[in-house]
This record gives structure tokens, sequence and C-alpha cells, in this order.
């Protein structure tokens, strides 16, 4: 059976790489953030996964 | 009398060994609340012991005999073997008389997990294959070569999933048969090796971890568990990226966004979660006992230093709270400065109160002392949580109503 690309494997992956980065450089004193900065970036993660596997279980159906 | 119901791990909706899924039906609760009390165990280490440990004495569904019997017996025996040295290892991690590994076993535990996980990964794209092979082809109705419409036009999505099991691919020059659906649609063919795939995944995520954090115990590096957190997750995102070629790996995406979010908080806050959990009383009495920073992860934290000499030119004390209270006592007649701050919570600081998210103050105040240079300068942090400083034996609970109602007097 041919494998095919899963878009909501890829959004959410580089969702997470972005986020996991943006942590990164905090940790490394590159960026300073706080609470009030980092939610809409864990909201844009969160809500870009969602988002990519709700319309691809729409599609499917 | 009724028969009493035997305790499985059934195969349906199931993660990893099917233990939680088990445990919920015998015990009549909620799935989800099972995992998640195995997923806060885990956290202490005793979860995996338990779970490793369940999955070989309680039969899987169908079986008559458990997974350690079986072994015996001469059957999966490379799955048993690993839970073994997953019970083992855990135990030699904790502290006791067992605890020669001095809770540097985690990686050698998380490799045995991840071959677990690929075990039941190959195991399960086995068994979805088997299945595949088993359903037999449709027959085209008797009489109606070739075509055959009865019942309604089905979803063309299921026809196609139809043909992926049974390979109704039609041969070069050979009329395509129809096959008949007599008022009834297929079924719709569970989706082929994601479990495998996603069990897969995760042994190959938990493996990169345990070489990590081998070398991290090996070389005796200190990266911090926030650095280890933050690589995580852009290592969950690294492998959901590569898999997304190969059909995705869709459980790894709880995984990251809850990785995530505690990575992100903790980021926030800059959340030092060091010294254990629990209540914990300080009184210092020397300048050497303060060199060190003051951790608690998470619980009541009070340090009194009404008893610590101070040097000339200040003497700094930090302490640091990840979630919880903190009481710091000052001395009655010295000049303090305190520098306190909380990614949420509330700072009650010798009478000043602030509350919310993202607080700090900065508080210098004189002693009712003679004027003197030493002069003590509290740095406090806590997560989420709540800070208070008091002068000498003050009341805490008198701190806080007098300091609540000079907020209330600010606003009006």
């Amino acid at each position: 059976m041919k494998a095919r690309l899963d878009v909501p494997s890829l959004v959410s992956g580089l969702a997470l790489v972005l986020v996991g980065t943006v942590l990164l450089l905090d940790r490394l004193d590159v960026l300073d953030l706080d609470l009030g900065g980092l939610w809409p970036l864990l909201a844009f993660a969160a809500g870009a996964s969602l988002l990519a596997l709700g319309i691809d279980d729409r599609r499917r159906s | 009398m009724s028969t009493p119901v035997r305790f499985t791990r059934p195969r349906e909706d199931r993660i990893a060994g099917g233990v939680c899924t088990g445990l919920a039906r015998e015990l009549r609760v909620d799935v989800t609340v099972v995992r998640a009390a195995a997923v806060v165990l885990a956290i202490f280490g005793i979860g995996l012991v338990l779970y490793a440990a369940l999955m070989l004495v309680v039969p899987e569904e169908g079986q008559a005999d458990p997974l350690a019997k079986r072994a015996l017996d001469g059957q999966d025996r490379p799955l048993v073997a690993v839970l073994l040295l997953v019970c083992i290892v855990g135990v030699a991690s904790f502290d006791g008389p067992f605890g020669w590994l001095d809770g540097d076993g985690w990686p050698i535990a998380l490799v045995a997990i991840a071959t677990a996980a690929v075990a039941v990964g190959y195991r399960r794209r086995d068994a979805d294959e088997a299945a595949a092979a088993a359903v037999p082809p449709a027959a085209p109705l008797a009489g109606a070569p070739n075509v055959a419409e009865v019942g309604p036009e089905p979803d063309t999505s299921d026809v196609r999933i139809a043909e992926e099991i049974v390979g109704a691919e039609p041969a070069a020059g050979e009329e395509p048969t129809l096959v008949a659906h007599a008022g009834a649609v297929p079924p719709r063919a569970p989706r082929q090796h994601a479990g495998a795939a996603a069990a897969l995944t995760l042994g190959i995520a938990l493996l990169t971890f345990a070489i990590a954090g081998g070398v991290i115990v090996l070389f005796g590096l200190e990266p911090g568990w926030d650095v280890v957190l933050a690589c995580g997750v852009v290592l969950v995102g690294v492998l959901l990226l590569l898999a997304a070629p190969f059909g995705g790996a869709r459980a790894l995406v709880p995984l990251g966004l809850a990785l995530a979010a505690v990575a992100g908080v903790a980021a926030a806050a800059d959340l030092e979660l060091e010294g254990g959990v629990g209540e914990r009383t300080y009184r210092p009495t020397t300048l050497a006992q303060v060199d060190e920073p003051f951790e608690l992860s998470a619980g009541r934290l009070e340090l009194d230093l009404r008893d610590l000499p101070l040097a000339p030119g200040g003497t700094p004390v930090e302490v640091q709270l990840g979630f919880g209270e903190l009481v710091v006592r000052v001395p009655d007649d010295a000049p303090v400065r305190v520098q306190a701050r909380a990614a949420g919570g509330d700072l009650n600081v010798l009478g000043r109160d602030q509350n919310g998210l993202d607080v700090e103050t900065d508080v210098e105040e004189r002693g009712r002392g003679a004027a003197t240079s030493a002069r003590l300068d509290l740095d406090a942090q806590v997560g989420f949580g709540e800070i208070t400083v008091v002068r000498g034996d003050q009341s805490v609970d008198d701190a806080r109503r007098s300091a609540g109602l000079a907020h209330v007097g600010a606003w009006r």
C-alpha cells in the first residue's frame, strides 16, 4: 500500500519545531519570554495542529 | 450469583499494552482518568514499573495465560525480557536497599521501553497485515456477469478502501467487476498500520531521548531540565516531519503539544524545579548556609532569616519555588532590599501587595535599628503561587490582611 503525505503530521511538526526553537532561544538568553508573550505561540501551535487534523478528517469522511 | 469478570488487557481502545483500558473496565471508570493517573505515576517512575509488572501478570483478552506464563512455555520471550528489564531497572533506580543505580538508571529504562514500543509496533503491523489478508474477496452477484446494480450508490471513498483491502484492481483488458451493494455499504477499513507507525515512532523518540540521557549521565553534563524539555519539543517536531511522507505519526501530536505547554510555562515563569516536593523550613545561622539558593519544586517553603548574621556591604540570599507558598521572615531591625517576582500569583512583600501574571516588586526598607551597611538582599522567585515577606515575628495572616486593606485603600 502506498503511503501518502500526512498533512496534520507535517503541520504539527513544523509548529512544534518552531515552538521548540523559540523555547531553546529563550533558555540560551537570546530571547526573553514572559507568559504574556508566550501564550500566543502555544495557542498557534495547538490551533494549527487541531485545524489540520480537523480538515484532514473532514476530507477523509 | 453473577460470574466475576476476568481482569484482562483488552485488544480494543488501547494505546500500549491495554493495562489502563483493562483497569478502567474493571474499576468502571473512564479510561482517561486511569491514563491520567498512570502518567502522573510514570513521572515518579513507579508508574512504569507497575505498568510493566501488570503487563506481565494480566493476560491479554482472548488468551488464557499471562505473558509471564507464556514465556515459560516458550512464547513472547523477547517482550517478557524487556518488561522484566523495565521492572529491574526501575526498582534499582529508586532509593532503598535495591537502589544501586542511584537514580541514573532512567536511560536504560527508556531503552527498554523503546524496545518494547518497537516490538509492539512490529506485532501490530503483522496483525494488521494478517487481518487484511483474512478479509474474503467480495463475490459478484450470480447471474449478473460483471455488473450488478443493487441498492444505493456507495460512498466512493468506501469503494476505494474496499478495493485496497480486496485488491480489486482489474487486469488489463478485463471488464471491471463491480461489487454488489445489497443496501449495505462495505465496512470502512481501519487506518492500516496507524498503530504500528505510532508505536515505531514512539520507540524511535524514546531511543533518541535515551541516547541523549545516556550521554548526559555518562559525561556528567548538567544541561538543565528546561533545555531537555525544549530539545524534546524540537525532537518530536522533527520526528513528525520525518514521519509525514510515510503516513504520519499522529500519536506524537498530543505528546508534542503537552511537552510544548510544560516547557513553555516553565520558560515563561523561569521555573527552577529543584529541591523536591513538600514542606520545608530553613533557619540559617551562618553566612555559609546561604551561599547556595534555597529551592523547592512544589509545596510550602518557609525561610527564617532572623538569626542570620549580616555581612557589611550586603548579604545576598536567593530562594526559588516552582509552585506553592513561600514565606520569608527577615530581621526586625536590619535594612532589607527584597526583589520578588512570580509568573502568576500574589506578592505580599513587607506590606505591599501585588497580584496577577508576570508580577514583580522591588522593595527597600531601613530597619528599626541603628544605621548600618549590613543589609539583607533577598531575591525571591515563585513560578505560580504566593510570596509573603514579613518582619520579625509578625503573623503571616496579619501581614496579608493589612496588605489587602492597603490594597483596597489604594483603590479608594
